[in-house]
């Protein structure tokens, strides 16, 4: 167990490692703060200023240096734009966009799961059908057009629900929806999958065999054993979850990354869009990486081919 | 699980919780409507450096915050202005103004205002030192040549060459005054983030691009402002802006589009207030590419927008088609309600075409995506009027940055031309001048053999006839090279609370925002 | 790294490489399909044949500005015209002849973004698989990179770098799920990999790539097929996202996803303008996934989606 666990630690550090490389080197092929900063205006010499100002005179390989002994000191950068530590930008803004995917998180398994099991267990009626059905039109209805139009009912012509900011628990409601609808169809569409496949299975054949009754079966066998896979596609949908929120964070004026990470990029303000892709990916192969330790635990085949 | 149990639990419940959850918004909703303005805006800022920040965005706040030397009255055309932080002011020789501070003025920082703060303010501009100054200088200051201090409370201005608007500069926003001594203890990059003025509210917080709390500045000189505290939040789409204020989450928003009007109108309790503003959309025509080399090709090109057609189609009628450069702002003789230079006329266009030898050259329009409201649709729409007359039309969508790599490549690029104080200078010296980048980069060559002298007499004459009769004559020549097509005069529409009084101050720049005392008032119900 | 410690792959049950080809092929006859897959195929033509032929079908200029007479309604609501079924937008452009080059441009722009990350998903998939050792470790770690950075910022940053053109378009859209392949296909290489009739044709002299064309791919056909539907939603969302951003398919050209993005702000009074291209992704999307769940089933394949 443990030799795995290292090996999978040491995969997941050089992953993060190389993300920092690529985006490193990305970044500064799509131009200069300069032009962005100052569009209209600037003599070469005062370019050069500038760039000398953000250590973007040197060439890459000394700034990629300069910048990772900077982050073995614990220092991650100066926003070009807001001129302010780095840290600072995404310590006022990660912990709301972790509650709203962890509200999204929490509401695609509590909707998704039983919307599956459901489509399973009724599969070829109508309920079923129609369960899917609305799951699927979440999944194919562009993020920003179920956001202005769950704004437009619970908010311009109910009244019932805020639609802007993350004041009170009531203004998670809509943009936490929006972001779990995509997810419910998915975990409701690999739900269903997995448990037809398991209800084909011997030992759920034998169990009925025996006598055992159906809701014991179900409940036993059945979705225990259809969870266990599951684990593995919430790893990837997390990664979803997070791209989505980009858009949906916009539209609900919610106070957290969405706009840091999208404005970053077109303001070319490299650390702060640097620490994004770091930290996104780090959370991102933290998760895998917690997946399949526990899929390991549950599936112990894993970690022997391992 | 099944569908009944769907059916007889979870649904009921969960609409429950949703009412219940609403009902505890709406509760907080109605107990936040003391003494606050609550504002939601399009676009926010990353920082309220009232030197640094001269765009629309900051324009919004940076009244509240800061004072000017000398002020103005917001709707008097042509401008009056009265004291502000200085009390009197008069020229001591042509180019040296002496102005006496107001006693007792405390800052946000608890200092007490005085002819180092000043000193301090303006000569970070004018010394041309720090980048993030070139913006103000370029655009209003660059006729300043240094600030004396007499004694504590009085400054001696001094500017290049006798300025005729001095006043009018100096009651600029972008003149406000910050304290020296908070600066300088914490530096500009962190006071630009909790910024210090004298004015009526004072910077509680700010995050940048996101929400900006002020609260009343209990020392403030003047009268008591009429909130405790103003909070600004941004909500980039519409019809979230709309509906937060509808939903009473805030009380006032800016920059409800024409046909979005009717969201506001039709529910009981709010209402807009709107007017075209002192703003021209403008393509910039590159007269340094090539194809766009010829005046009379650019005139052809000027003469093919329909801008009643723009006017009524994008903005349902509510901007403004101009006949010339020019704003009624200035109030006249400036202001010259005789000038008809644009003119929709595609035949004289096709002609104009035909003596010039178009051959079918590409034309490219390029439009930023968010650079202001319908430029897309104005790109679209033109293109479509100009391929009628057979013109070969390309729209290409870039960002600013793109087309500022390299400016001789780009044809036909968007631009506004806000006034940014009301005098002809204040849209034209503040785009077209010599030290204008569009001048620098060559998209702009005024090739006339008399434009510089009669843009000289257009700036500095003293004498307010000659200076009527220059600026007259530049518009004529302008016309001439048609260097830029002017698209329209955007309507800007603000939508609040119908208990809330407040106009669209005429006499300050575009987007400014006025929550002082006397500017904004709640009616009784 | 092995195929276990990637759980998705482990899971993938072989294919059938034992079902006899004519069997298959009667398997997907028309005649044999279910109703709602005669359906969705016949609408699939359907959607095919407007995309190809547009320009014949439109009955206006889809590019052609009114703006005298935008935000019309459609022609069965009070105010709409015959002569726009659909009715017009922010312009006054015929949203009917609009939505069916937005199909073809959409549909374009995702399947050859499809194709783009098939391709290169694909091609590094099988050479992961069949060569194994190095190779292998590196591309499955390039795998683990995309994985980890969202799609989204790699599009962001890659127009910002070269531009909004429609052939960067397609390449990032493509670059945006190339993973995706490379996984499964390297799964199913793997597997078949150690049937005998590979075995035996390496003993043949058989080369890599030789043993890669003729035996690998026809086995990896089902699952990718499956792949391809089940990712062409989140691409043509993909398309509609970037739109939303303002950084899409450049104006005046229609693509379904500008065409939602554009029409979003007039939800309150004119939402047909959003509404109609947005069902029209709807349909689309709905009826590439019935044809891939169907043929996941008859292909027999898992794929984690």
């Amino acid at each position: 167990m443990l030799h795995f666990l290292l090996w999978r630690l040491g995969r997941a550090a050089l992953t993060i490692a190389l993300v920092l490389v690529i985006c490193f080197v990305a970044v500064r092929g799509t131009g200069s703060p300069v032009d962005i900063l100052y569009p209209e205006d600037g003599t070469p010499e005062q370019r050069a200023e500038l760039e000398k100002q953000w250590g973007l005179d040197r060439s890459l390989p000394e700034q990629f240096a300069v910048y990772v002994a900077n982050l073995a000191r614990g220092e991650f950068g100066v926003s070009i734009i807001e001129r302010r530590p780095v840290i600072d930008v995404y310590a006022e803004k990660l912990a709301p966009t972790l509650q709203l995917a962890g509200c999204a998180l929490v509401i695609g398994i509590a909707v998704g799961i039983p919307l599956g099991v459901l489509a399973a267990l009724r599969r070829g009626r109508a309920t079923a059908r129609l369960a899917m059905a609305l799951a699927f039109t979440g999944y194919a209805v562009p993020h920003f057009i179920i956001a202005i139009v769950l704004i437009l009912v619970f908010g311009y012509h109910l009244n019932w629900l805020p639609s802007t900011g993350a004041a009170t628990p009531a203004h998670y409601i809509l943009p936490a929806i929006t972001l779990a609808l995509p997810l419910i169809a998915a975990i409701a569409r690999y739900m269903r999958s997995t448990m037809l496949d398991v209800m084909s299975q011997d030992y759920v054949r034998t169990a009925r065999a025996k006598g055992v009754r159906e809701p014991r079966i179900v409940a036993l066998h059945v979705i225990r054993n259809a969870l266990l896979p599951l684990i593995t596609v919430l790893g990837l949908e997390v990664a979803g979850l997070i791209n989505g929120s980009l858009i949906v964070e916009t539209v609900f004026s919610w106070p957290g990354l969405g706009k840091v990470l999208t404005g970053s990029v077109s303001r070319r303000d490299f650390p702060v869009l640097q620490f994004g892709v770091i930290a996104y990916s780090a959370v991102v192969v933290f998760i895998n990486l917690l997946v399949d330790v526990l899929y390991s635990v549950a599936d112990p085949r894993v970690r022997v081919e391992a | 699980m099944n569908i009944r149990a769907w059916r007889s639990r979870i649904l009921p419940t969960t609409i429950a919780t949703l009412a219940l959850l609403g009902g505890l918004f709406q509760s907080a909703a109605a107990s936040a409507q003391v003494r606050e303005l609550r504002v939601g805006v399009a676009s926010h800022v990353r920082g309220l450096d009232v030197q640094e920040e001269t765009g629309n965005n900051a324009a919004q706040m940076l009244h509240q915050i800061f004072d000017t030397l000398i002020e103005r009255d917001n709707f008097a055309a042509p401008l009056k202005f009265g004291p502000g932080l200085a009390t009197s002011w008069r020229m001591v020789s042509p180019t040296t103004m002496e102005l006496t501070l107001r006693d007792g003025v405390v800052m946000h920082d608890g200092t007490t205002l005085d002819a180092e703060d000043v000193k301090f303010s303006l000569e970070r501009v004018i010394d041309r030192k720090d980048p993030r100054y070139r913006s103000a200088h370029g655009r209003f200051f660059y006729n300043l040549k240094g600030v004396d201090v007499v004694d504590r409370l009085t400054v001696r201005i001094h500017t290049h060459r006798p300025d005729p608007l001095l006043e009018t500069l100096l009651s600029a926003r972008n003149a406000g005054i910050t304290s020296k001594e908070y600066v300088q203890k914490i530096g500009a990059d962190k006071a630009a983030l909790l910024p210090v003025g004298s004015g009526p509210y004072k910077v509680d917080s700010l995050r940048p691009n996101e929400v900006l709390v002020l609260s009343r500045h209990d020392k403030f000189w003047g009268p008591r402002p009429p909130f405790e505290r103003i909070t600004y939040t941004r909500i980039p789409e519409v019809a979230a802006r709309v509906t937060a204020l509808v939903n009473r989450e805030v009380d006032f928003i800016v920059n409800v589009p024409p046909d979005q009007e009717g969201a506001v109108k039709r529910v009981k309790g709010f209402k807009l207030v709107g007017a075209p503003l002192p703003v021209f959309h403008i393509w910039v025509l590159n007269m340094s590419h090539p194809v766009m080399a010829n005046p009379e090709f650019r005139k052809a090109l000027n003469l093919a927008v329909d801008r009643e057609a723009l006017v009524k189609g994008l903005w349902n009628g509510r901007g403004l088609a101009p006949k010339a450069h020019q704003f009624k702002e200035y109030g006249e003789p400036l202001f010259m309600p005789d000038l008809n230079h644009y003119r929709y006329d595609p035949k004289a266009a096709q002609a104009l075409l035909k003596k010039v030898g178009y051959k079918n050259e590409q034309v490219t329009i390029t439009f930023f995506p968010e650079y202001y409201l319908y430029g897309n649709y104005a790109a679209v729409a033109v293109a479509d009027m100009w391929k009628k007359l057979g013109i070969n039309v390309k729209i290409q969508q870039s960002e600013p940055a793109f087309s500022n790599a390299d400016h001789t490549k780009v044809m036909i690029q968007p631009w506004s031309n806000p006034l940014y104080y009301p005098d002809p200078m204040g849209v034209f010296d503040t785009h077209w001048s010599a030290e204008s980048w569009v001048t620098k980069k060559g998209l702009w060559k005024p090739d006339l053999p008399e434009w510089a002298s009669t843009y000289d007499k257009a700036r500095f004459s003293t004498d307010s006839n000659e200076r009527r009769a220059a600026y007259r004559k530049l518009l004529e020549m302008g016309q001439e090279l048609s260097g830029w097509i002017v698209l329209y005069q955007p309507y800007e529409s603000f939508a609040m609370n119908e208990n809330i009084e407040w106009r669209i101050p005429t006499a300050q720049r575009p987007y400014e925002l006025t929550f002082r005392a006397g500017q904004i008032s709640f009616k009784a119900k | 790294m092995t195929t276990a410690a990637d759980p998705t792959v482990s899971r993938i049950p072989a294919p059938a490489p034992a079902a006899p080809e004519f069997a298959l092929r009667r398997r997907l006859a028309f005649r044999r399909m279910p109703i709602s897959i005669k359906i969705c195929s016949l609408l699939a033509l359907a959607f095919v044949f407007t995309a190809l032929f547009a320009p014949w079908l439109t009955p206006h200029d889809p590019d052609a500005t009114q703006i005298l007479a935008k935000l019309k309604p459609p022609a069965w609501m009070e105010g709409g015209e015959a002569a726009h079924l659909f009715g017009t937008d922010q312009l006054g452009r015929d949203l009917l002849s609009r939505c069916i080059y937005g199909v073809r441009v959409s549909v374009g722009l995702a399947l050859f973004g499809l194709i783009v990350g098939c391709l290169i998903g694909t091609t590094l998939g099988v050479v992961s698989g069949l060569l194994g050792g190095h190779v292998d470790r590196a591309i499955m770690m390039l795998v683990d990179v995309f994985i980890s950075v969202p799609n989204l910022l790699i599009v962001l940053v890659g127009i910002a770098a070269f531009g909004t053109d429609i052939v960067v378009l397609v390449v990032l859209i493509g670059l945006a799920r190339w993973e995706s392949y490379a996984r499964i296909v390297r799964g199913q290489v793997l597997q078949v990999r150690e049937m005998p009739f590979i075995e035996a044709s390496r003993a043949l002299g058989g080369s890599h790539a030789w043993i890669a064309m003729r035996h690998v791919l026809p086995n990896i056909a089902g699952p990718l097929i499956v792949l391809l539907t089940l990712n062409f939603p989140s691409i043509l969302l993909l398309e509609s996202s970037l739109s939303f951003l303002g950084i899409g398919v450049q104006p005046p050209t229609a693509s379904l996803g500008s065409m939602v993005g554009d029409g979003r702000d007039h939800l309150i009074f004119a939402w047909w303008v959003a509404v109609a291209p947005a069902l029209v992704i709807v349909a689309i999307t709905f009826i590439v996934q019935m044809l891939g769940d169907w043929l996941r089933d008859v292909l027999d394949v898992r794929v984690d989606d």
